[in-house]
């Protein structure tokens, strides 16, 4: 994309901090607690039908990095840049699938003063339009956090896709037949 | 390979739902950065976390009784998945799990409701929750494995030291089957809940 750029020398892997026992404390489980909110908000965003690329992008930082490892180590950096790979992402997944949800688990996080690491699984699903056939992708969540404000960001994610596949015997229900978004679905 | 959907199951009379208003599912407030929670609202997310967390296992280990104490006793719950009908009260909401839990339990061996990607949006006394619903289950003939996904949307009421479920939307999207071929650790349960019958009255 016009509007990303590559880091000189090629991506640096993230820094998985070892695991340290008792790390989590009282002062900083506010902390652990408001970045599950966000990686699980980030979410609903992202599989909202309408939510503008915006709302995504505003979850990081100005300086921001994305890394979607799937499609390339291409780095993009900042809101601008974020903003707009996010906005084709979601004509391209919008306009070939409905009923995409992404969902996170065994979230690992780990808070090092107004900085965070965290690790979540990923198993992201949707409707292709194309066959009208349930599909998974299964991957991971890498993420860099940063402390502005009082508030959490994203600094850096990169996310991987490691297999997909299609279940059998998938069948639609009355909601699934239907939009979810603030309407009232049956 | 025969499908068992929502829409097949025998429904009983309370199973239809009574016909009331079925209010638009609110969606999550989009935040630009996460707000590091006081003190106080950790207590809170957490306890509404665990008001979520206590309903899921529940379908599996409890008991209609247990379910209906996590709603306020003037709160609804609307099953989209049955159309535009829903359950006021926790007499009605009760009489829906006893129905539930006696059709899943006697007709399965194996049920889990797994509430995932949990946002809570705390405002005062009031709270909303949303999260993707994930349920599966294993019938008793092992033809297959049900999974099932939806959404959970929760409005919940502070009520003394906890909260409360005060209005419930659930909606299912789709269901599939994991592969046919599976093994079941889990011993048979041999005495499903009773089924009593319903304490109000259906439409």
């Amino acid at each position: 994309m016009n509007t990303s750029s590559t880091i000189a020398g090629g991506p640096t892997p993230l820094r998985r901090p070892p695991f340290q026992p008792g790390s989590v404390t009282v002062a900083n489980a506010a902390h652990v607690i408001a970045i599950q909110q966000l990686l699980h908000r980030y979410c609903h965003a992202l599989d909202h039908d309408s939510a503008p690329a915006s709302v995504i992008a505003n979850m990081f930082s100005e300086n921001g990095i994305l890394c979607a490892a799937y499609e390339s180590e291409k780095f993009h950096e900042g809101r601008p840049a974020i903003e707009a790979w996010y906005a084709s992402y979601l004509a391209s997944t919008r306009s070939s699938s409905r009923i995409r949800r992404h969902v996170i688990t065994t979230s690992r996080i780990e808070v090092q003063n107004e900085c965070a690491w965290a690790f979540s699984y990923l198993d992201a699903s949707g409707i292709q339009l194309k066959d009208n056939n349930l599909a998974f992708y299964i991957g991971a969540y890498e993420d860099e956090l940063v402390l502005l404000d009082g508030q959490w960001f994203f600094a850096s994610r990169r996310i991987t896709l490691d297999y997909t596949y299609a279940p059998s015997g998938y069948a639609l229900s009355r909601n699934g037949k239907q939009a979810w978004e603030g309407q009232p679905e049956a | 390979m025969a499908q068992t959907s929502i829409r097949s199951l025998p429904w009983g009379p309370v199973a239809a739902g009574y016909e009331i208003p079925i209010p638009p599912v609110p969606g999550p407030r989009w935040e630009a950065g996460e707000p590091v929670p006081t003190a106080a609202q950790v207590t809170d997310l957490v306890a509404i976390q665990q008001v979520q967390m206590t309903y899921g296992q529940l379908h599996e280990h409890g008991t209609a009784d247990e379910i209906a104490e996590l709603f306020h006793p003037d709160s609804q719950l609307f099953c989209l998945y049955l159309g535009s009908r829903g359950f006021t009260g926790r007499v009605q909401i009760r009489d829906w799990y006893a129905w539930w839990l006696h059709t899943y339990a006697t007709g399965g061996e194996y049920y889990r409701h797994r509430p995932v990607n949990q946002v809570i949006d705390l405002q005062g006394d009031r709270a909303m929750s949303h999260s993707i619903l994930l349920a599966e289950g294993a019938p008793r003939e092992h033809t297959h494995f049900d999974c099932c996904m939806g959404r959970y949307t929760h409005e919940l009421i502070r009520d003394g030291e906890g909260w409360l479920f005060f209005r419930s939307w659930i909606i299912l999207h789709h269901n599939w089957h994991w592969p046919q071929r599976h093994s079941l650790n889990k011993p048979v349960i041999n005495n499903p809940p009773q089924y009593n019958p319903p304490t109000a009255s259906p439409l």
